[in-house]
């Protein structure tokens, strides 16, 4: 199960999807989404992560998921992507959803 | 039905949306972290409440899947284990699982819904396209628990039924993998049961 998601992340999510990219961008990881903002990512390490957003919404779901791959050590271009995530006003960025607490 | 109280009401401030230098907004969450062991190496929140894991469970129940026979790998294994964007590469692998089980899209059971990404749930509204089986995001799932059917020699016609043998060895086999006790079960979107675990870390 583990190697079919390493080699084909695009078949569990999507050309565009934020899971997709961070199982492409980190070496060895494994993840899947859920509805209602929940998430869960395992390490090629046996170390793993659960998350789940209180609201159900998707938005800082993927931000908050870089900041604890971070903090656990994890350096990787993807977390960067991941966590990069623009609040716009009039077309123009004005702020960002940025992890707290982690 | 009796609601029960989720971790949630204790979930910590994880993410902050700043406009403009200003906290505009806040999301609340639960985190864990664990090693190997099952040892606690990050926690926020109220981690040791019950959540429904949703999709999040599918790589668990496609492995059970596995257990029972399911001949997937690779692209379609993985497809099986996803909640895909509505592609047209996710859909005919989709077709593929079902044609390989001797099915097709009219044996899907999922809810019909439209593409879940957002480019090509546009794209598919302006080619006039309706909601299907297939383009839900569930329909990898579907298809390998279909196949699954067949492989083991279960009536694929009622494989949502609770009492039915693929229910039965998925959700006991969720608990086990994930070593959690029992909480409480609910319908998903996802057509089979959303098991609520306790986190035994």
């Amino acid at each position: 199960m583990a190697e079919a998601i390493r080699a084909y992340p695009q078949w569990l999510g999507g050309t565009r999807r934020d899971v997709t990219a961070l199982i492409r961008g980190v070496p060895g990881l494994i993840a899947k989404d859920g509805a209602e903002s929940v998430y869960a990512v395992g390490l090629a390490d046996g170390r793993a992560v659960a998350l789940k957003i209180a609201d159900g919404g998707q938005r800082a779901r993927p931000v908050v998921m870089a900041a604890v791959l971070r903090r656990l050590g994890i350096n990787a271009e993807v977390l960067d992507e991941l966590a990069y995530a623009p609040v716009l006003g009039h077309g123009e960025q004005v702020g960002s959803i940025v992890a707290v607490g982690i | 039905m009796t609601e029960h109280r989720v971790s949630l009401y204790d979930a910590s401030v994880v993410a902050h949306v700043v406009r403009s230098g200003f906290v505009e907004s806040v999301h609340h969450g639960s985190v864990v972290a664990v090693d190997a062991s099952g040892s606690t190496l990050l926690a926020v929140g109220d981690v040791a409440g019950p959540m429904f894991p949703r999709s999040s469970n599918k790589p668990i129940q496609a492995l059970a899947m596995l257990r029972a026979g399911l001949d997937l790998d690779g692209e379609l294994l993985a497809l099986a284990a996803g909640s895909h964007s509505g592609e047209s590469f996710h859909l005919e692998g989709v077709r593929r699982i079902l044609a390989g089980a001797g099915l097709s899209e009219q044996d899907l059971q999922n809810t019909p819904d439209l593409p879940y990404e957002e480019q090509e749930r546009e794209a598919w509204i302006a080619a006039g396209r309706e909601a299907t089986s297939l383009a839900q995001n569930c329909s990898g799932k579907h298809s390998a628990m279909l196949a699954t059917c067949v492989a083991a020699g279960w009536d694929p016609t009622t494989y949502l039924e609770p009492l039915h043998p693929l229910q039965q060895l998925i959700v006991p086999f969720c608990h086990c993998s994930r070593r959690h006790r029992r909480g409480p079960g609910g319908g998903g979107d996802t057509g089979v049961s959303a098991v609520a675990g306790r986190d035994a870390t």
